[in-house]
Parts: structure tokens; C-alpha cells; sequence
């Protein structure tokens, strides 16, 4: 294992630039924040605990052409696809929950159909993580089995020890790019590496078993809790939008002259036009309907087809809501005995 | 205050005056309030007044009704009563069929920095008016800001250029992710079907461009000229910090300096937007 120095990762990001790759990192942009693409390492804000949008756009952006067509004169379109991203990225700075929400998000992609756009933004882009050191009161990952140095996702994790990081290659693309650092890490000792493996902040928030409770969430899809506890939901996107894991999409044509794009933009659940049918009907008729269906998509359908939760923990949706739902709290009211 | 606007609450619900009190309590996060929707006088204790009572609960007289047989008694702050009596105006909800708690207030406090929210330092009117109940003591409350406090903020805009103002706003709404979250808590956007969401023609497009999110924003402040009651929900809940409250501010100051008209003031002037007279000097609509 190797380690760094709190105050060098300004040259560990500089390399990442100097050797041609795109460096991502959590931003402040006035009072909000986000990843973005930097272009020097003093740009980038890693005192932020949790940016306010999660890593999700680098990967499935919130718009993207699917294929551009133009109409000929004389008759007939000319259809072409995007380019696939081809060019090598580094995340620096990824929260642990964030990493996490990739292989959540992969199991999607890679389902019935491999998704070569999703894809290819995986492929060339390197997670490096750093382990929270002061979880906020919002944070759940231990709700969800995840922890403040879960190394699920990451490609490098950093674990603070004092005033240096240990640096943890998770996989071959972090091996490479430990590589690619090489001088600039120091060896860590065994003392480090027993720090780093002692690492464990508490989390001053309430943690949801959830674990135990959502294999009860089936046998309560009817129960009057679900109007109780929803009924304050205004039917907003911001808990979808700003979750690392929530990845339904809408296809839309939007034309422009003779020619247009097929664009997938980000859609979410809690919109009553989700759901709506071509004849007026909508199978999911109220907000409850809709909310519960956030909650038995996360904890209840994805788990049961792919295995772990479609969440991570980062509490975006807790600290974003604009009406104070806590997703929580729910699933222990809805599962809660009467 | 919390005390006598509990014992309000069962008094309500107890003598079956009201069927469901619509109010405030605390959140799962802490120093955080959530809408809370209270039908027993038995929970009526789970009701609190603080300086995080942030929501606008009008909206659920508006785009979220709330159901119920009786009348509904909602706790509303001076600036959210202006939305109710916005509504009762342009026939959403009937005045009849709701109670006003009126609560004297003396500005609430932004949840993440703990400080007074800007509209909270322009505000006007910290006592209620055209309410049924009010909870609070009338001369405790600060005096009123000086009536040109919410514009301030504008200054900087109005003094830019069209091209400057246009990289202002192509900068902030680059920032829009179209989560509708403006739309959804104002009580005055109760349109069952937006125009953002319309397909068949498209008028606005979906995507999180800067044609689509700049038509968005800017239909969007239109349709608050002259309804705006200028609660700031839209610019607090806006998850990526756009500055939406320029927009509205904009639009309620052109409505004042033509109409001398504030939204949800007086229940019987005519509003601005709503109104035509035969002798109206434009000719347009002749």
C-alpha cells in the first residue's frame, strides 16, 4: 500500500492532467456545488463533504444525443450516431456513496442490452475516492450496507491517516494509475495501513435498517401508510435528479430546421406524467402511488432481479427535498406492524 | 407561540370546525420543519412554530389538494396568506371552506447557514391580514422593510447589458436539471396540464438544453406577473441554486409600477392579469 501527503494531491491531480487525461472533481459554483471538469488542480474543492449533484451526469448526462437525422432535399433522412467517449477521465475526489452508485448503475446498463454510450463513459473513466472524515447528519450509507471508506466502485480509494492518505488500488485501472503517480506516493507502513483499516467515523445521522425491513415492503404495496406518509410530496424530480442511482430516462425527438436529435433526457417517477397513458389513463393515479413506487423500485424490484438496493445511502433526497421527505423514515412507517 | 397554536389545533379539530389543520413539524434532519397534515386533536402536539418553518403550505389548497370533507384550517405565515387569498381571487379554493391561522412573524432563517432569508429582510408585512385566527402578539413584530427592499437585489441586473444580463442567465439556467421542484411548490402553479410537459405540439422542449430550460424559466416567470406573492418557494427549493427569485422580483416590480397592484393584498382589487374594461386603453383585445 502506498500513501500521500494531505497537502500533495494538487500534484497528484497535475499529473493526471499532464499525462492528457480529463480531471473531474467536486466544484464550487457560487453557493452550488457539483463535479465538473477542472482544467487545475487548484479548482477543485475537496473540503466539500458531498456535492449537491451526484457523479451521475459523467455517465448518463442529463441530456444526450442518441442519433441526429436530417431530412434531404428530394426526399429520404440521413440518419448518424454519436461518437462513444474516447477520451481517458479521472474522478478526483468521489465519495465513497458516489463510487458505490456504479456498479448499482452498470447492472442497468449491461442488462438486456448493452448500452455502448454508458459503456464507453466506464470504460475510460478512473474513480478515485476519498473516505469522509465528518459524515453530515443527512449521510445513511450504513443504512444501506455502505460505509464512509466502502471501496465498491472506486478504482483508488484514499483513507485519511493524520495528515496523509493512504492510496488503496482497488483495480487494474487503479493499479495504472498508482503507476502513473509512481515517485509522487510514498510506501505506507504497516502502522498506516492498520489506520486506514481502522478508519470508521461514526455517522451522526439515524441509520434504517433497511436490510430487515424491506423484505416487508411487498406485503405492504397496500397499505393506507403509503397516502399518510406521501401526502406531503409535492410531485418534484429533485429526490430522482439529484440521486447517484436513479437512471430513467425519457427518448424524445426534438427537431430543429430540417433535421433533429434523438435525445435520452433524465426522467423520474414522482412526475404524474410518468406514468400517463396515450388514452388519459394513468395506472400510477396519485402522488402515493408514485412515491411508492420510488421506494419498492429501490429497495424492493432492483434487489430482488440484481441483488443489492438501488441506493447508496448519500441522503441528497433528504437534504434536497423541498417539502422534507425522508425515504427512511418511510419504509419504517409503511413497514412498521399496526 | 407553538403552545397556543397547538391549543388552537385541538380546539378546531375537537369541536369539528376544521377537519384537518395543515401546519408544521419537525423534520427527520435536525432544525428542519416538514408540512404536516393534522386530522386528531390528539396529534395536534406533533404542530411547531419555529424560525425553519420555511414551506409555503398554500400550495396544498392549490396543485396538491388535500381532500377532505370539512373545512381545512391551515397555519399561514403574511406571506403565504397572500397565496391563499391569490387563490380564493382566481377561484381555486372558496374563502368559505378554509381557515387562516395567521401567524405573526418575524422572518425565518435559511436551514443550511442559519441566516434570515432574504426575502425575510425585505418583508413588508410580519403581521397577518384577511385571516381567520391569528397566533402571535401584533406589536412584538419587526416594523416593515421599506416597500423597494425586495428590488434591491435587481439593481445589479437592471444595470446590465442585454448581453451581459444574457450570459447571466445562460450561465444559471445551464445549471437547470428541468426537476420542476419552482413549478411544483408554488401555489400559484396549479395548472393540471403545464405547457412544459405538452407533447403534441412541443412548445417547450424537454431536454435539459439551454433552448429548453431558458423557455422553461422564462413562461415561467410570465405567468407569475401580476400572481407572484414574491414567498421565494421557487428560488429556496431550486436544488441547483438558480437565482429564480430575479425573475418574479422583475416581473411583481413592472406589475407595481404599472398597477400599483400587489398579488393576494386585497381580496377585491381587480387583479392586473385577470381584468379587462371596455375602456382600457389598449386596444388589442377590442
Amino acid at each position: 500500500m502506498k500513501k500521500v501527503d494531505k497537502n500533495k494531491l494538487g500534484e497528484l491531480m497535475q499529473a493526471v492532467l499532464d499525462a492528457g487525461k480529463e480531471l473531474i472533481a467536486p466544484v464550487r459554483q457560487g453557493d452550488h456545488t457539483a463535479y465538473a471538469r477542472i482544467k487545475k488542480p487548484g479548482d477543485a474543492a475537496l473540503d466539500i463533504l458531498l456535492t449537491r449533484m451526484p457523479l451521475k451526469e459523467f455517465f448518463l448526462p442529463k441530456t444526450e444525443c442518441l442519433l441526429k437525422y436530417t431530412n434531404l432535399e428530394g426526399g429520404g433522412v440521413e440518419v448518424s450516431d454519436p461518437d462513444p467517449l474516447n477520451q481517458e477521465r479521472v474522478v478526483f475526489g468521489a465519495r465513497p456513496c458516489d463510487a458505490s452508485s456504479l456498479p448499482i448503475m452498470d447492472k442497468v446498463f449491461t442488462w438486456d442490452y448493452n448500452d455502448s454510450l454508458y459503456l464507453a463513459r466506464r470504460d475510460k473513466t478512473t474513480i478515485v475516492s476519498i473516505a469522509c472524515e465528518s459524515p453530515a447528519a443527512s449521510c445513511r450509507c450504513e443504512s444501506v450496507g455502505i460505509s464512509p471508506s466502502a471501496k465498491d466502485g472506486s478504482d483508488v480509494l484514499l483513507t485519511p491517516i493524520g495528515d496523509a492518505y493512504t492510496v488503496d488500488a482497488v483495480t487494474e485501472k487503479g493499479e495504472k494509475l498508482v503507476a502513473l503517480w509512481g515517485s509522487k506516493l510514498s510506501d505506507a507502513s504497516d502502522a498506516d495501513a492498520a489506520k486506514a483499516a481502522a478508519f470508521k467515523p461514526a455517522l451522526p445521522g439515524h441509520q434504517t435498517d433497511t436490510a430487515s425491513l424491506r423484505g416487508k415492503l411487498k406485503a405492504k404495496f397496500e397499505t393506507p401508510a403509503w397516502a399518510e406518509q406521501t401526502m406531503k410530496c409535492v410531485g418534484c424530480g429533485a429526490c430522482a435528479y439529484l440521486c447517484p442511482t436513479c437512471h430513467c430516462f425519457d427518448i424524445v425527438d426534438e427537431k430543429s430546421g430540417c433535421g433533429g436529435e434523438r435525445r435520452r433526457n433524465w426522467d423520474a417517477c414522482a412526475f404524474s406524467t410518468f406514468t400517463l397513458h396515450g388514452s388519459g389513463h394513468n395506472p400510477r393515479a396519485e402522488q402515493q402511488h408514485r412515491y411508492r413506487q420510488r421506494v419498492m423500485h429501490k429497495f424492493d424490484y432492483y434487489p430482488e432481479k440484481f441483488g443489492p438496493v438501488a441506493c447508496v445511502g448519500c441522503g441528497r433526497c433528504l437534504s434536497a427535498c423541498p417539502v422534507g421527505m425522508d425515504i427512511f423514515e418511510i419504509i419504517e412507517k409503511v413497514t412498521a406492524d399496526e | 407561540m407553538t403552545d397556543n397554536l397547538r391549543k388552537l389545533a385541538r380546539e378546531l379539530l375537537e369541536s369539528g370546525k376544521a377537519s384537518v389543520v395543515i401546519g408544521y413539524g419537525d423534520a427527520t434532519l435536525p432544525g428542519r420543519t416538514t408540512p404536516v397534515f393534522i386530522t386528531s386533536a390528539a396529534e395536534a402536539d406533533r404542530l411547531v412554530w419555529n424560525e425553519h418553518c420555511l414551506n409555503n403550505l398554500a400550495v396544498y389548497l392549490s396543485s396538491r389538494k388535500f381532500k377532505t370533507d370539512g373545512k381545512i384550517a391551515i397555519v399561514a405565515k403574511p406571506c403565504d396568506l397572500r397565496a391563499i387569498i391569490n387563490l380564493v381571487q382566481e377561484n381555486q379554493v372558496k374563502r368559505e371552506d378554509v381557515i387562516i391561522i395567521g401567524m405573526v412573524c418575524s422572518g425565518m432563517k435559511d436551514n443550511d447557514s442559519g441566516k434570515p432569508l432574504e426575502k425575510c429582510n425585505a418583508c413588508m408585512e410580519h403581521v397577518p391580514k384577511n385571516c381567520d385566527e391569528i397566533i402571535g402578539d401584533p406589536a412584538s413584530a419587526p416594523k416593515p422593510a421599506d416597500p423597494n427592499a425586495e428590488f434591491i437585489s435587481l439593481e445589479k441586473l437592471e444595470a446590465m447589458s442585454p448581453d451581459e444580463r444574457w450570459a447571466f442567465w445562460s450561465k444559471e439556467f445551464s445549471k437547470c436539471i428541468r426537476c420542476y421542484a419552482c413549478r411544483q411548490v408554488c401555489p400559484m402553479c396549479y395548472c393540471t396540464q403545464c405547457i412544459a410537459q405538452k407533447t403534441q405540439p412541443q412548445w417547450i422542449p424537454s431536454s435539459q438544453t439551454p433552448k429548453g430550460n431558458f423557455s422553461f424559466g422564462m413562461f415561467r416567470a410570465l405567468h407569475s406577473a401580476g400572481r407572484c406573492v414574491s414567498c421565494g418557494e421557487c428560488e429556496r427549493v431550486c436544488p441547483v441554486g438558480i437565482p429564480l427569485n430575479l425573475l418574479t422580483a422583475k416581473m411583481r416590480k413592472e406589475i407595481r409600477e404599472k398597477y400599483g397592484y400587489e398579488a393576494g393584498c386585497d381580496p377585491d382589487a381587480p387583479a392586473p392579469m385577470c381584468n379587462f374594461k371596455p375602456d382600457d386603453k389598449e386596444d388589442f383585445i377590442r
